[in-house]
Order: structure tokens, then C-alpha cells, then sequence
């Protein structure tokens, strides 16, 4: 039997498990603020963003729980300030209370703030606004409603609507209520709902939740420890980071802009050999961030032209010295390589692949991320684009210079059409009229049509023949199966029939047709169409005689079948079947004579007869002395004779049906 | 049963850091809990024999003293046989911790009544509205006293003297790991 066990716990001890989550929390706080902290510094150019990012991360913990707090603090001031006019002071003290009640009764003050607001509001006066706000606490505990709705019913009470309260504090007499007298209800509600704020508070659910208010107090502290930080961190981003930013690039826009004109113009063909350069990079990007620092002084040395050619052997040397250096390239050296790029970008126009590419390395190994390099390599792809465009319009302007005339294009249009003639055979009429080679053209494809109508319509023509050869021959090999025992029997006829899908009197014409030999009247269906003729001639018969007595032709009665071919042919196939049916059951009756009879039918053996044979009087005759008479009749002239004639005399006699050996001697 | 609880802190953690401070004072305060446990499995241990008929050997004249030779009630277990040994051979304590489930507290001591017949006369009866209609349970009730009979009711009536007691040890054992603490800074 199962029976689970019972437990009675003694001594109950706390758990940590609530505060070493909270303990992480907070250390996942800090962790999150080292992480955003080196993302920062790397990601400079994208700090606006991680701001905000930043913000949402940690005001999931610590921040948002100080953000809330101090939206709540100044919701609660600005209500103390339009209602009552309240001092500073005043608010302080206020704020001052709401934390020690929260501690008395173990709610938070994000619920105090709000309930104690609107008792303020409803009251126009702090002192009694608290003093409402213990009592609303009390009728919350007692209830088991929220504060809000507690707050909310002793504010309609104030009104003189009690009906709230009286749900929730069902002590409240009915007189009083009809009084309408406040500060009487309130007594009344104080004294049925007295301590209870503090009794609940004593619970340990309660205790428990003062203890997460307590936990949440200290994320608060936290949290507005680190709101000067990061209000101090997005004031840097914003006043000064962003601004620079922002002056920089209007500060140089239009020298990028003419650098990029520069290039973009006058060297088309660096733009590729760039397009390739950042292919290359990208598939040594190893060997690039490592010796970054010496591709940036190439760089900058030489022309940019004349740098890029230079780099593309300077790559390849460096790329094979790379085997034997030993020495990496640093993040310092990069830094430089960094700095001196942006430099050269301020500085020349012509510098700015250079800015580009270091400031891409740089990148690489701040970030270590192949996308930018990526992103690179689709706008230098991009810049190429677009020099292609310019060729296909230089092309397009030069085309302009050399415009065909309408006598090029009629001709133009006419070598187009005369081809494709050729291509099918045709040599036109008229070599120079588009519009009439057309018509030809389209003329000779409907022909075309035509005659591959035509051909397709033979094909048909020939599979259907085809068709019609193979259902020959095959009812020509059924037909040979049939006549295999030189007879056509009924059933064949429509086994036939239905295998071909014909009835049974097109058979039959279908098989005189094809064997020849086999004509209507002269075998199976003679008597048909002996009966069929017979009546076709009686009818002559009888018009010739009506004919000769004046009479006229003879004409069917109504309801009567008239003697058509088709009625006459019925007459026929009925009076075939009859005859058929009487052949075969002759013949039937015929084969059935030497068989043993069909014993099915034979009522079976159901008791023995009473009139037994006399079994006695059979035996007897084996027992009694044979009496043999021989009729010589005078024709015996040898022992031999006589033996067979005394023998055949036994015979005659004898019942038992053995046989009988006689021989000359035993006579 | 008692409405309250009394929530100790830091009993684990101070046998903890004592076992590394002080073992012996360690021992000194896990023999107050064992000594308080012991102490309220003897007195359900004796509940059980005073609760037991000694005419009938049971609690009740009905109540077989040995199982059901062919049971066929109760999952084909048949019903419990009252066996004093078995009983309180069934009533253990336990130190294990719980499983902590949002209430921050957990088991630190207790007793725990294993045996089929011990639960069934534990707790029969507790259900509301089941008394009125089971006779068995209306007469365990009458002679035997409500629901929660053998080591709830020690439990009721001792727990808060065991409570007090393990707390005032837990105190000590707090101030002399302070001590240890002092001492070694």
C-alpha cells in the first residue's frame, strides 16, 4: 500500500537561494557594465547606439528599478507641489515616511507613492492624506483588496459614495453610511480594521516580502549609484563625441568629395586595380594584418597611383618575406598606422585609399570582423559600377556623333530580314522591301503549317489504318481459334462479340466476310435465314397475286412488325437461337448416353425395403443337382461337337455366373 | 499545527564554518538539534504506545494487529495492521534540507512518520466534511482527539520550546564562530 509519509518540519531555516540570486544579479550587473565598457572603446564610432543599448541592458536590473523609483519620488513631489503646495521640506518628509512604512508593512513604495498621491489630492492635505493612507492600509489587509482600491474607496467615501467602502469593510453600519457622516465612517472603519497592516506584515509571507523590498531597496541604492555614471557618459557621447564627429565630416565633406571626384574622373583604371587590391586583401588578410603598419608607410610615400602599383609588388614581396619574419606587427604599430591614415586623409586628397585601407586594417583588428572588409569590397564594387556606367555613356555620346540614318536602318532592317530568308531556303522577290519580305517570310511559315497539317493529318490517317490492320489481324487470329474444330458454335459467337465489342449478328457478318466459306443460310444459321427467304418469298407471292386480283401491294397492320430487313433478320436470329437451343440439347442428349447417370438427383437411401429377396430360395439352387437338357438337334458328328453343345446347354442353365470348364473326359 | 514559523538563519552556513573553525562547537550545536529531535521522536514514540489498547493490542477492537491474509482492499495491500513496533520504527527524524520553492525556507529538522498505519492515524480525518460521514474516523476523532495525532501533535505542543532552544544553541554557535573569526584576524 502506498502511503506517502507525513513530515512534520521542526526547525525551519532561511535559504540563501533568493540572495545568491540577487548576488548574481548584481554581479551579472557588473559584468554587463565591464562588457559594455570594452564594447565602448571598440565600437567608438557606434557609442550613440550603445548608449541606448546600454541603457536597456541594465535598466532591466539595478537602473531600471532606480529609474522607476525616481519617477515614482518625482510623480509623488509634483502631486505634493499642484495639490497642497508642498515645501521641499515637506516632500522630504513625506518621502522620508514612505520609507519607514514600507518597512512597518511590507509594502513597496511604488505602491505608497501613487495611493498616498491621491489621498493628498483628495484630502488638500499631507497630514491627512498619511493619516487616510494607515487606514487604507488597514482596509487592504483586512480585505484582502489592493491599496489602490482601498485608496480609491475611502476617496469615494470623502464624497459621500460608501458603497466601495462598505463592500470592503462590511462592518461599516448602515446608518452611518445613510449619515453620510466621513469622520464618523472613518472611526467606525478604524476601529474594525485596526492593526491589521501590522498583523499581515508580522506574517511570514509578508516578512518575505519585506525582505524582497529590502533586496529591491538595495538595487534602487545601486541603481542611482550608477544613473551619474551613465547620465555623465551619454552627456560625453552626445556633447562632445557626436559633435566632433559631426564637425569633422563637415569640416572635410567637400575635400572627400573632390577626392573621390578626382579618382572617380581622371584615374578609372586605379578604381579597378583598388577593386583588386581589396580582393587581394581580402584573401591575404593575414599577412596584411600583420604587416599593416608597412603597407600604411608605403602608402603614404608614394603617389597614389604609383602606390597602388607599388603595393601590388610590395604584397607579393611582402607576402613571400612573410615566411621568414618572425616578428608580428602590434596593436600600437596598427594604432599608428591608424593615426597616420586619418592624418594623410585631412592632409591630401590623394591620400585617401590610403586612409581607407589602413583605417580598414585598423578596423580588422579592433573588431576582428571580415565584414567590413566585406562591406569595402561591395562599395569599391559599387564605385567600378559606376565607372562602367560612365563608359556605356561616353559610349552612348559618342554613338550620338555617329547616328544612323533612316536609309542605314532600311537597310539594316532589310540584311536582317534577307537572313533569316536564307536561313530557310528563300531568295526574295524583292531584296529591298522589309514589308514585303515579312509577307513572305510569314507566308512561307502559314505554308509550312500547311503542309505539316497535311503531314500530320497522313499520320493520322496511317495510324488509324495501322489501327484498323491489328484489330484484323487480331479477330482474324480469334477467328482462326474458333474455326480450329471446324465449327462456330453460339457461345463462341459471343465470346467474340463481346471481346470485339460488336454484337453477335455483326460477328456473324464479319465472319462470312473474312472466311469466305462461311456464308448466312448454309450453316449454323440456316434455319434463320431459310425462314428469313421463306418469308421474303411468300411475301412476293402474295403482292404478285394481289397485284394480278387488282389489289394493290400488301400493307402491314398497324402494330405489326414490319417485314424491314432488320425485322426480317430478328426473325431470323430468333428462329437460329431456337434452333441452336435443339441442336445442342440433342446433342447434349447424345454425348450424355454411355455416361453414368448424374446420381445428384437420385433421392437417396432412406430405409431398408420391406419386400426382401428371398435369399433362401436363391442359394437353394447351389445346393440342388443341376439338371443340363442338350438339344443335340441332330448336327453333332464329333466327341468335340457334342462337349461344346453339353457345355453350351450349362451355360444356358447355369445362374451362378462363374465360368465353367468342361472338358471331354470328365463327361 | 501551528500558524507561525519561526525562521531560522544561518544554521547551515554556521555548522559550515564552524566544522572549519571549531569542530567541536560544531558538534556541541548539531547535539542540541539531534538532542531536540530525539527528544520529540521519543515522545511520539510514546504516543504511539499510549494511544494502543492494551486489551486489544490496538487503538481501536477492529484494528487488526496482523496484515490481511487475503486483502482485497486499499490497492490489494489490504489495510494497515497496527503494530507498535513497526509504528514507531516508522517515526524517524531527518536533518535532509528541502526543496526551497519561493518561500526562502527549508527544513533544518524534523520528524517524519513513515508507516502506513502510523499516516492513517495521523491524519485521518483531516479532509473537511469526512469526518460526518466515516465512522472510523468519527471514532478515532472522539477517543483519539482530531486529525494530526501522533508526531504533528508532539510537534504542536514542543515546537516552540525545541525552536527556542535550538535558537539560543544557534546564537552561541554563531558567537563562538565570531570569536574563531576575531581570533584569527
Amino acid at each position: 500500500m502506498a502511503i506517502g509519509a507525513v513530515i512534520a518540519r521542526i526547525v525551519t531555516q532561511y535559504s540563501a537561494k533568493g540572495s545568491k540570486a540577487a548576488q548574481k544579479d548584481i554581479a551579472k550587473l557588473g559584468k554587463d557594465f565591464d562588457k559594455f565598457a570594452k564594447r565602448s572603446a571598440m565600437a567608438f564610432a557606434a557609442a550613440g547606439a550603445a548608449v541606448g543599448a546600454f541603457t536597456v541592458k541594465v535598466g532591466t536590473d539595478a537602473v531600471r528599478a532606480a529609474m522607476e523609483d525616481q519617477k515614482s519620488q518625482v510623480l509623488l513631489a509634483n502631486s505634493l507641489r499642484n495639490t497642497v503646495g508642498a515645501t521641499d521640506a515637506a516632500i522630504a518628509g513625506t518621502e522620508d515616511y514612505i520609507t519607514v512604512l514600507q518597512k512597518q508593512v511590507s509594502v513597496s513604495d511604488d505602491e505608497l507613492r501613487p495611493a498616498l498621491s491621491r489621498l493628498v489630492a483628495a484630502t488638500g492635505s499631507i497630514e491627512t492624506g498619511q493619516k487616510l493612507l494607515a487606514t487604507a492600509l488597514n482596509v487592504s489587509a483586512q480585505s484582502g483588496a489592493d491599496l489602490a482600491s482601498s485608496s480609491d474607496a475611502i476617496i469615494k467615501a470623502t464624497r459621500g459614495q460608501y458603497k466601495g467602502l462598505a463592500l470592503l469593510v462590511p462592518q461599516l453600519s448602515n446608518s452611518t453610511i445613510k449619515s453620510k457622516d466621513f469622520a464618523k465612517a472613518l472611526g467606525e472603519v478604524d476601529k474594525a480594521t485596526a492593526g491589521a497592516a501590522s498583523k499581515r506584515a508580522a506574517t511570514l509571507e509578508y516578512r518575505l516580502k519585506g525582505l524582497n523590498i529590502a533586496y529591491g531597496e538595495i538595487l534602487e541604492t545601486l541603481g542611482y549609484a550608477l544613473l551619474p555614471v551613465i547620465e555623465k557618459f551619454a552627456d560625453v557621447i552626445t556633447a562632445k563625441v557626436l559633435p566632433q564627429l559631426e564637425a569633422w565630416i563637415a569640416a572635410n565633406k567637400d575635400k572627400l568629395a573632390t577626392s573621390l571626384d578626382t579618382i572617380l574622373t581622371k584615374l578609372p583604371v586605379l578604381i579597378i586595380q583598388v577593386f583588386d587590391l581589396f580582393d587581394y586583401i581580402q584573401r591575404n588578410l593575414k599577412t596584411i594584418e600583420v604587416l599593416g603598419a608597412l603597407l600604411v608607410s608605403t602608402f603614404a610615400a608614394a603617389k597614389v597611383y604609383a602606390g597602388v602599383i607599388a603595393l601590388s609588388g610590395a604584397i607579393n614581396i611582402l607576402t613571400a618575406a612573410f615566411g621568414r619574419q618572425a616578428v608580428a606587427a602590434t596593436a600600437a604599430g596598427t594604432a599608428t598606422a591608424f593615426a597616420t591614415g586619418g592624418a594623410s586623409a585631412l592632409a591630401a586628397a590623394a591620400a585617401l585609399v590610403v586612409f581607407t585601407t589602413a583605417s580598414l586594417v585598423a578596423y580588422k583588428q579592433l573588431t576582428k570582423n571580415n565584414k567590413v572588409l566585406d562591406q569595402t569590397k561591395e562599395v569599391t564594387a559599387d564605385i567600378a559600377k559606376d565607372y562602367n556606367k560612365v563608359v556605356v555613356t561616353t559610349g552612348k555620346v559618342l554613338g550620338n556623333t555617329t547616328k544612323l540614318t533612316a536609309e542605314q536602318k532600311k537597310q539594316f532592317a532589310s540584311q536582317e530580314a534577307l537572313n533569316k530568308l536564307k536561313a530557310m531556303g528563300v531568295v526574295p522577290t524583292s531584296e529591298t522591301d522589309p514589308i514585303q519580305l515579312e509577307a513572305v517570310r510569314l507566308n512561307l511559315l502559314k505554308e509550312q503549317n500547311l503542309a505539316q497539317k497535311a503531314m500530320y493529318d497522313q499520320l493520322l490517317a496511317n495510324y488509324e489504318a495501322t489501327n484498323r490492320i491489328n484489330i484484323a489481324a487480331q479477330r482474324y487470329a480469334d477467328i482462326l481459334m474458333v474455326i480450329a474444330d471446324n465449327k462456330i458454335s453460339e457461345t463462341e459467337i459471343v465470346l467474340l462479340a463481346q471481346k470485339w465489342g460488336i454484337t453477335n449478328y455483326e460477328v456473324a457478318k464479319y465472319l462470312a466476310s473474312v472466311t469466305g466459306n462461311v456464308e448466312l443460310g448454309k450453316g449454323w444459321d440456316a434455319a434463320g435465314y431459310a425462314a428469313g427467304e421463306s418469308w421474303k418469298m411468300a411475301l412476293g407471292d402474295l403482292n404478285k397475286y394481289l397485284e394480278a386480283v387488282g389489289k394493290g401491294s400488301f400493307v402491314a397492320p398497324k402494330n405489326v412488325p414490319t417485314t424491314t430487313p432488320t425485322n426480317s433478320f430478328s426473325a431470323s436470329i430468333e428462329g437460329l437461337k431456337a434452333a441452336t437451343t435443339t441442336i445442342l440439347k440433342l446433342q447434349e442428349k447424345v454425348a450424355n448416353t454411355n455416361k453414368i447417370p448424374d446420381t445428384s438427383n437420385i433421392t437417396p437411401f432412406i430405409s431398408p425395403s420391406t419386400s426382401m429377396p428371398d435369399y433362401q430360395a436363391y442359394r437353394a439352387g447351389e445346393r440342388a443337382s443341376v439338371s443340363v437338357t442338350v438339344n443335340n438337334a441332330g448336327s453333332v458328328t464329333s466327341s468335340n461337337d457334342l462337349t461344346e453343345t453339353v457345355r453350351n446347354g450349362i451355360l444356358a442353365g447355369q445362374t451362378s455366373g462363374r465360368s465353367i470348364n468342361a472338358r471331354v473326359l470328365d463327361l | 499545527m501551528a500558524d507561525e514559523v519561526i525562521v531560522l538563519t544561518g544554521i547551515k552556513e554556521t555548522i559550515d564554518a564552524l566544522k572549519q573553525f571549531d569542530k567541536a562547537a560544531a558538534r556541541k550545536f548539531n547535539k542540541v538539534i539531534n538532542d531536540e529531535l530525539n527528544r520529540a521522536e521519543r515522545s511520539a514514540d510514546n504516543l504511539v504506545v499510549q494511544f494502543t489498547n492494551p486489551v486489544y493490542g490496538t487503538p481501536m477492537r477492529g484494528w487488526r494487529k496482523t496484515s490481511a491474509a487475503r486483502p482485497r482492499t486499499r490497492g490489494g495491500a489490504g489495510w494497515p495492521a497496527w503494530d507498535v513496533s513497526t509504528i514507531q520504527a516508522g517515526i524517524t527524524k531527518s536533518r535532509a534540507q528541502g526543496k526551497v520553492r519561493g518561500d526562502y525556507t527549508t527544513s533544518a529538522g524534523a520528524l517524519i512518520n513513515k508507516s502506513a498505519a502510523g499516516a492513517i492515524f495521523e491524519v485521518a480525518g483531516r479532509t473537511p466534511g469526512s469526518a460526518r460521514k466515516n465512522q472510523f474516523i468519527r471514532y478515532l476523532s472522539n477517543s483519539f482527539g482530531k486529525a494530526s495525532r501522533l508526531i504533528w501533535a508532539v510537534v504542536d505542543k514542543d515546537k516552540d520550546e525545541i525552536q527556542r532552544r535550538v535558537a539560543a544553541a544557534l546564537e552561541d554557535a554563531k558567537k563562538t564562530l565570531q570569536t574563531n573569526l576575531n581570533g584569527r584576524s
